[in-house]
């Protein structure tokens, strides 16, 4: 049995997606090593609110490493909820 | 405990695994408890579910296990297990909406943090070892449903989920040895044991199906040795391909739905009884569809070619444990 061309290439997904994995952790890394000298309330708040984008910007990645997944093999995606949302209540109406 | 005493252990876990699987197959099929095996022509009739030998198999060698140790670390690893074993029975015999299931195995990880027996200090790569005490147990109660779920929605191909359970628990074995954790390193060992006990009736042709209770027993005992072996970032990486096709089905269809209720599949057989993608706009991304879009693949084929991206992930597992090494 021999793999699949597209086998290989969802090897380079789950690569990409590793490398996003520890590229967050490295930025989570620098925000603590650089809030280290702050007083702690300020450094609670600080690593909270940087910690909460860098999770999003994690998670925003994915998606958008989906679609540019998808785009190039040509998988069509279905509508956006948003999308979903606005067309229902265009029907609706 | 020396390895001469493990390795005996370990044969036995895959023993009593097999002949408990063998004995199970014959119990099921005489009561017609079956489902029909779409993927193959004239879609024979399978016993389904697999899931009480492997339970039946993890806990005759957890109370060895636990005889010998002590450690209260295996009974935690047994509740967890236990508890979605029970909820994957019940959605087997009954069935549960795939909301009541996402919601009900939160369960085992809820179970986990009353008992207390979790550690919130998780080492993270490039930031060492951290304190997470409010955020650790919101995360585990929520890795409890995520990894159950994730591991049952791999469970769709003779012999994949077992395969690939027993590939992505050696990243963590070795982890567990290099960092002298004997008692982890056992119940690991004892868990591939048990597993390749079931993989020798699940692989193609598959004689049973674990079901809902084996995927999602497989799933939480996996979490269960993470959690309690303080390897959470070897065991995340290693199950990368699992989060990205859980993660590309939850994103395309919007929300958790059972198999069942999915109103377009990702694919269809094709002439050969082979499997090809779909191009449907409304069709879940799944792995499988993904590798087999362009190439329509026997089952057996696709199974090889799933369970490499996972040896894969398991390396990238290994280099990661590797780079934690060397940072700290």
């Amino acid at each position: 049995m021999k793999p699949v061309r597209e086998t290989w290439e969802v090897v380079f997904v789950t690569l990409m997606a590793w490398a996003l994995l520890l590229a967050f952790f490295l930025a989570m890394g620098q925000l603590v090593y650089m809030t280290e000298g702050m007083r702690p309330l300020l450094r609670g708040v600080v690593r909270g609110v940087g910690g909460l984008f860098m999770l999003s910007l994690w998670l925003y990645s994915y998606f958008l490493l989906r679609n540019a997944y998808t785009k190039v093999k040509g998988v069509p995606l279905p509508m956006p909820f948003s999308s979903r949302r606005k067309r229902a209540g265009r029907k609706r109406a | 405990m020396p390895l001469p005493i493990q390795v005996p252990l370990t044969i036995t876990a895959l023993l009593i695994s097999y002949f408990s699987t063998r004995i199970l197959e014959s119990f099921l099929a005489a009561r017609g408890l079956t489902v029909p095996d779409m993927h193959k022509p004239g879609t024979p009739s399978v016993p389904l579910p697999g899931g009480p030998s492997i339970m039946l198999s993890l806990l005759i060698l957890s109370a060895i296990l636990y005889l010998l140790y002590g450690d209260m670390r295996i009974l935690s690893v047994v509740l967890v297990s236990f508890t979605g074993f029970l909820i994957g029975l019940y959605d087997d015999l009954k069935g549960l909406s795939g909301v009541s299931k996402a919601l009900l195995l939160l369960l085992p990880g809820a179970l986990l943090v009353l008992t207390g027996s979790y550690f919130p200090r998780p080492i993270l790569p490039f930031i060492g070892p951290t304190r997470l005490t409010i955020l650790y147990p919101i995360l585990l109660i929520l890795a409890s449903t995520i990894v159950a779920n994730g591991v049952n929605m791999l469970d769709i191909f003779n012999g994949l989920v077992t395969s690939v359970m027993i590939t992505v628990t050696l990243p963590l074995l070795i982890a567990f040895l290099l960092k002298g954790d004997t008692v982890m390193f056992s119940m690991g060992l004892l868990y591939v044991g048990v597993l390749l006990g079931f993989l020798l009736r699940h692989r193609y042709p598959s004689r049973i199906f674990p079901g809902d209770s084996g995927a999602m027993l497989m799933g939480l005992v996996y979490l269960g040795l993470l959690i309690e072996g303080r390897e959470e970032v070897i065991g995340i990486v290693a199950m990368l391909p699992m989060i990205l096709n859980g993660f590309f089905i939850v994103s395309t269809i919007g929300g958790f739905i059972e198999h069942k209720d999915i109103p377009k599949r990702p694919t269809t057989l094709v002439e050969g009884h082979k499997i090809k993608g779909v191009g449907d706009a409304d069709a879940p991304l799944t792995l499988s569809r993904l590798i087999t879009l362009r190439t329509a693949l026997s089952e057996k084929e696709l199974v090889f070619n799933i369970w490499l991206l996972f040896l894969f992930s398991s390396l990238l597992a290994l280099l990661t444990l590797l780079i934690m090494r060397w940072w700290v």
